[in-house]
């Protein structure tokens, strides 16, 4: 899949979008510098860079939003608008925005207004520019537009409430706004990191249509290279709010010259594995082979790490039979039955000790819920399962702590799951006052070192708490804390899914060695592929609560059987795949 | 709960928005704190020293405006105003501080209790609280001041029972905020007990709000108590307290408007210095005002 | 929709029931027997018995309870045991002027509030929103009673523009009713309104850093017509809540205030019984006080359900 091919070529007669050193601070922090970049007509730029790099900053100064503490220099044109973007008066602004420039934004839910029916928001915007002569017009446009996004039923739909659609049907929405005045300039500002993989490719398919169709020129802001090599011609990289290097597509993916370039592909090419099978990171790039140089078609990402799947001989670590989680929701009606939703519903399996197991599923496939469930931290509403010799269903607090000493975990949020008003010292020796585990606090302290050391990070950080550290120190100090105890089984909630890319293949190399040192038994879940493919033999993929289908990771890559998982698979876009299309 | 919301989702390193570089610090913590300290400074200074005596009547000098002899002047008695205001905080810091300690030994345990154990527990604490609110801090002493008769015990009690539920509100809408917390999870898969999950990770992040909840109900505390004493139904005379000496002044509002002005102040005073601290702390511990929204 | 309204409904008659028992409980059971309190101390257990069958006190507290109950819902609170008057005339006629007082109080701090609180955050970094936060910061200082002594003291005993105290039903005298209602509508409203700017003003600044905003301005709407297109019905949202609590202090602020300003409401019926010892009277006004703040609570929560479309259809 490839959307940016459907580009129309920019030959308009001299540049929809001109910028020129553009800078933005916060005071004497400097935040952007002197950026500049050009934009042909119905050109798709991509602007990337991980957090703090700057990038929304750039977008939201071009559309004059940018919040009154920042300052802003440099000069900024659009063709046909005379005055400067960056200068120009609200009043001018105001009727540039919406109609001329626009914008779509990460969070749809966040970005309607919960209170508004989403028809009504989608006819404001022509209303305001009038572009519609009267409210019926705008009413039925509107309906027109949410039919032109393929949202279902879209006459039913202009009367819903944000919250009553679904995630990427929000996002349609947003996109049916932003473009329901012809803008000449769309700005995207990670409009699909919010989204499942199979809605996120749907939705880059929807914005690459509508964008070609219109001969819109469109800025495209994100972190995920996959994304960009999918959608835009031409790159900017920014880090740290410098413009690092800028040029087509294939050249920067292919001969990128710029180090920090070359760290980020690395990084983000989880198909690529240096001399000892581990990712490449910031301080191995050097030795990095981008895809489009390695020959004609993606070579099978090695796994030297996920072997005998078949080996699992051994009697089974995690046994798991027709487990099910349902939940209750409030009664639609006065004395009838509570809605049920099931979470989880007759889920099967085992794994046997050593084995690395990835679960995949998107948002509200029950992924999560299982892991919970097994780490003992919730309750199945039906079925058995037994980890490492604990039966959970309706065991009591104390019957799992022999549970608690083989299995930990490692949650996605690096700073939700550190207590920010514990030292790191007591957060990693927390495991320790487990019963029956008698250690002095010498000795714990002592553990603590040991652990620090083995993460990566210096003794002194015992002593300091978690705001004090990056997120993928923290990450660090979750898995030094997951493994003080050396359980048998490390479980591991979206490790990863939190970190800039550069910082994630750090993380999971660390993982990768720590899972061989310690000869632990993974359970990963993940909504990225790409991540389970790297770390896992093997894999589970599950949808609406229930195992769609499981198996040796390559051969369900390869060959999957159901089309569930076809469709994930299709859909997730892996930046390998991406540059090796032809162009 | 829905599943949806125990599935995290892919998170985008870039979900900060630019937020304001950390704004101005904080005056009101400054401010607040330094009328709260003055105001306990002299109810202890009252305990040693005073002008004159408050309660000695001196006729001669009555209703006299502020001079070298009586700084602040004297009431329809003759008693010093001063000494009076001095000796009037007393009454004010101990209701305030004993019913603020009733309702926080009360409601912290119940709000951590029903936000740790959910289910039958929270409902009916919270539906407990509920009722209790219908029941305001100066109606529930009215109350008492008819059973028992009117005393500082019985406005204590009632005020700080009043307050009982706004503690175990906050108490358990934080402790449900820490529980949801992974930090929680995580100490919870390290086999950790309720008890010390309470203790070690519950009390300590909800502490600041705590804090900023006993500044606030102070301040209620103050404001009900000066009613209570307007009203003639708070610590009985001759002890003197701002509200009543309020009430004394009714008479000579037209007339002597000095007499209610300066207790008047005074509770102001208190009330503004307790709200003052509660801004402050909710300023200097709210990690939004840092970062910007999130 | 339906179903969470009758879910409020049927919460507001639980906690009605409720507060009736806990008020039967703290003024009828902790004191002790009526009859001995309206005895007087040396009275011979005869005289103590013939009064407590007259009282009906003689009989089982759970058969007094439902009694009183019953009464209450025929809206009969019994007769006094110390005056021996009906109470529930009396209870009726002050309920009105107390009405009277508390709402137009409130009408006046929420006129007063709504635009202040919303200029305050509109102009949070700047002099003029400067300005409303402090004098709000101040007026919340100064309670209510005080302000009615101020206002007293300066517009009626030293300038002679409005009477000091009193009350006139509004059908016998409209404008001495209107002149006699200025100063206490204001020393209500005064600390009110105060209060209600803070939370307006939070409120207004928490949606002014919504998503959803940006994506108004982002439409090309300007940022006033952005925040009272899409953030002033948000706003509004937290706001009902406080209006409602805030309602409840005004209840109970009223009797005060009617006592610094001799207005004959519910507040003044209060505290004379309490000063008489007259228990069942006390009760009765505790409860009806009770009931209205209950009243309010109910019609806050249909108002939050019509208002948002997410509580509708809510999971809890």
């Amino acid at each position: 899949m490839r959307n940016r091919d459907t580009a129309s070529a920019g030959a308009g007669t001299g540049n929809l979008l001109e910028v020129s050193d553009l800078s933005v601070s916060a005071g004497s922090k400097a935040l952007v510098s002197s950026l500049s970049f050009s934009m042909a007509a119905g050109e798709r730029i991509g602007l990337i860079g991980e957090s703090g790099s700057g990038k929304s900053l750039t977008a939201t100064a071009l559309l004059g939003l940018l919040p009154d503490e920042l300052t802003v220099s440099g000069t900024a044109h659009l063709r046909g608008f005379g005055p400067d973007l960056l200068t120009a008066s609200d009043k001018a602004m105001q009727d540039l925005r919406g109609d001329e420039i626009s914008m779509v934004f990460q969070e749809p839910l966040s970005a309607l207004n919960p209170l508004m029916k989403v028809g009504a928001q989608v006819a404001e915007v022509m209303l305001q520019h009038r572009t519609v002569p009267n409210r019926a017009a705008a009413r039925r446009r509107a309906v027109e537009l949410l039919a032109s996004v393929r949202i279902p039923d879209p006459a039913q739909a202009a009367g819903a409430y944000p919250h009553q659609l679904s995630g990427g049907q929000r996002q349609r929405v947003m996109v049916a706004m932003a473009l329901a005045n012809d803008p000449q300039l769309l700005l995207a500002d990670e409009p699909t990191t919010a989204l499942d993989v199979t809605v996120q490719s749907q939705v880059l398919e929807l914005i690459s249509a509508q964008v070609s169709e219109r001969g819109t020129g469109l800025l495209f802001i994100t972190h995920d290279l996959a994304v960009v090599a999918n959608m835009c011609t031409r790159v900017l990289v920014l880090n740290k709010g410098r413009l690092v290097e800028s040029g087509d597509l294939d050249k920067i993916f292919s001969a990128p010259e710029h180090p920090y370039t070359r760290a980020l592909l690395a990084a983000s090419d989880l198909s690529a594995t240096d001399g000892r099978g581990r990712l490449f990171t910031v301080e191995t790039a050097a030795a990095y082979v981008p895809p489009a140089l390695r020959g004609g078609t993606p070579p099978a990402a090695p796994t030297p790490q996920a072997p005998r799947s078949e080996a699992a001989a051994g009697p089974a670590l995690i046994s798991a039979t027709g487990l099910g989680r349902t939940y209750h929701r409030a009664r639609t009606t006065p004395f009838g039955p509570r809605p049920v939703v099931n979470a989880l519903a007759d889920v099967s399996f085992t794994v046997a000790p050593g084995e690395r197991v990835g679960i995949v599923g998107e948002s509200g496939s029950g992924k999560s819920t299982l892991l919970r469930i097994l780490a003992g931290l919730d309750t199945p509403t039906s079925g058995q399962a037994t980890v490492a010799g604990t039966s959970i269903a309706g065991a009591r607090e104390s019957d799992l702590v022999p549970l608690r000493n083989a299995l930990q975990i490692v949650f996605q949020d690096p700073l939700g799951s550190l207590d920010p008003r514990m030292k790191v010292a007591d957060i990693i020796a927390e495991p320790l006052l487990v019963p029956g585990r008698k250690l002095d606090a010498a000795g714990r302290l002592a553990e603590v070192h040991r652990m620090l050391g083995l993460v990566g990070l210096d003794a002194e950080s015992a002593h300091r708490y978690p705001h004090q550290f990056s997120g993928g120190q923290r990450q660090r100090i979750s898995i030094a804390r997951a493994l003080v105890n050396r359980p048998r089984i490390l479980v591991a909630d979206e490790p990863v899914s939190a970190l800039d890319v550069s910082v994630r293949a750090q993380v999971l190399n660390l993982i990768a060695d720590l899972v061989d040192e310690y000869a632990l038994t993974l359970l990963l879940v993940s909504h990225d592929l790409s991540v389970v493919r790297h770390l896992c033999g093997r894999v589970i993929v599950m949808k609406d609560g229930r195992i769609v289908e499981s198996g040796d990771t390559e051969q369900i890559y390869n060959h999957p059987a159901h089309p569930y998982t076809a469709q994930l698979i299709s859909s997730s876009l892996d930046l390998s795949e991406e540059l090796a299309m032809p162009n | 709960m829905t599943p949806g919301a125990m599935t995290p989702g892919p998170v985008s390193p870039e979900t900060l928005k630019p937020g304001p570089v950390r704004p101005r610090p904080v005056p009101a913590l400054l401010i607040g704190g330094a009328i709260v300290a003055l105001i306990a400074l002299t109810a202890l200074l009252s305990l040693v020293f005073t002008p004159f005596d408050p309660l000695q009547a001196n006729p001669p000098v009555r209703l006299q405006g502020p001079g070298p002899q009586h700084w602040l002047g004297t009431d329809n008695l003759g008693r010093d105003l001063l000494s009076r205001i001095l000796v009037g905080a007393r009454i004010t810091l101990l209701v305030g501080v004993v019913s603020v300690g009733i309702a926080v030994l009360i409601g912290t345990p119940l709000g951590i209790w029903a936000g740790m154990r959910r289910g039958a527990v929270e409902e009916i604490t919270m539906r407990a609280s509920d009722i209790l609110l219908a029941f305001p801090a100066l109606l529930l002493a009215i109350m008492f001041a008819a059973i028992y008769g009117a005393s500082t015990v019985s406005a204590m009690a009632a005020i700080g029972l009043a307050s009982v539920p706004g503690f175990a509100r906050v108490a358990r809408a934080g402790t449900l905020q820490v529980m949801n917390a992974e930090y929680v999870l995580a100490a919870r898969a390290a086999a950790q007990r309720p008890l010390r999950i309470a203790v070690r990770h519950v009390l300590p992040n909800i502490t600041g709000m705590l804090l900023i909840q006993c500044s606030v109900t102070f301040a209620l505390a103050v404001l009900a108590e000066a009613a209570l004493s307007f009203l003639g139904l708070g610590t009985p005379p001759p002890v003197p307290s701002w509200g009543r000496m309020l009430q004394e002044s009714q008479q000579y509002w037209g007339t002597f408007p000095l007499m209610a002005l300066w207790p008047g102040l005074a509770i102001a005073l208190a009330v503004m210095g307790f709200n003052l601290l509660g801004d402050g702390l909710r300023d200097a511990l709210d990690p939004k005002l840092g970062r910007g929204k999130a | 929709m339906l179903v969470r309204i009758a879910g409020n409904l049927a919460r507001f008659l639980l906690s009605l029931l409720a507060a009736t028992v806990l008020v039967f409980a703290l003024m009828r059971v902790l004191p002790g027997d009526p009859a001995v309190i309206a005895a007087g101390q040396n009275a011979s257990p005869e005289i103590v018995a013939s009064l407590a069958r007259q009282f009906g006190t003689d009989r089982p507290l759970p058969v007094q309870y439902w009694d009183w109950f019953s009464g209450l819902w025929r809206g009969d609170f019994g007769v006094s045991y110390v005056t021996r008057a009906d109470i529930s005339p009396l209870v009726a006629d002050k309920v009105q002027v107390s009405l009277i007082l508390v709402s137009a109080a409130m009408v006046l701090a929420l006129a007063i509030a709504i635009p202040a609180g919303t200029l305050a955050a509109v102009r949070h970094n700047k002099p003029s929103g400067a300005l409303v936060s402090a004098a709000s910061q101040l007026g919340i200082a100064i309670p209510g009673f005080l302000l009615g002594i101020v206002l007293v003291s300066f517009f009626a005993l030293r300038l002679g523009w409005l009477p000091a105290n009193g009350w006139v039903a509004p059908g016998v005298d409209f404008a001495g009713f209107l002149s006699r209602l200025v100063l206490p509508v204001m020393a209500l409203a005064g600390v009110q309104s105060a209060i209600l700017v803070r939370y307006i003003r939070s409120a207004v600044l928490e949606v002014m850093h919504e998503d959803y905003l940006r994506t108004a301005r982002a439409k090309g709407l300007s940022r006033m017509r952005a925040l009272g297109r899409h953030g002033l019905r948000n706003a509004a949202i937290p706001v009902l809540t406080v209006t409602g609590v805030q309602f409840s202090a005004l209840i109970i602020g009223a009797v005060v205030i009617e006592r610094v300003f001799v207005i004959p409401g519910l507040g003044s019926m209060l505290l004379a019984a309490v000063g008489n010892r007259d228990l069942l009277t006390v009760q009765s006004v505790v409860m009806v006080l009770v009931a209205i703040t209950l009243i309010v609570n109910l019609l806050v929560d249909v108002l939050y359900t019509v208002l948002d479309p997410r509580i509708r259809a809510a999971v809890r």
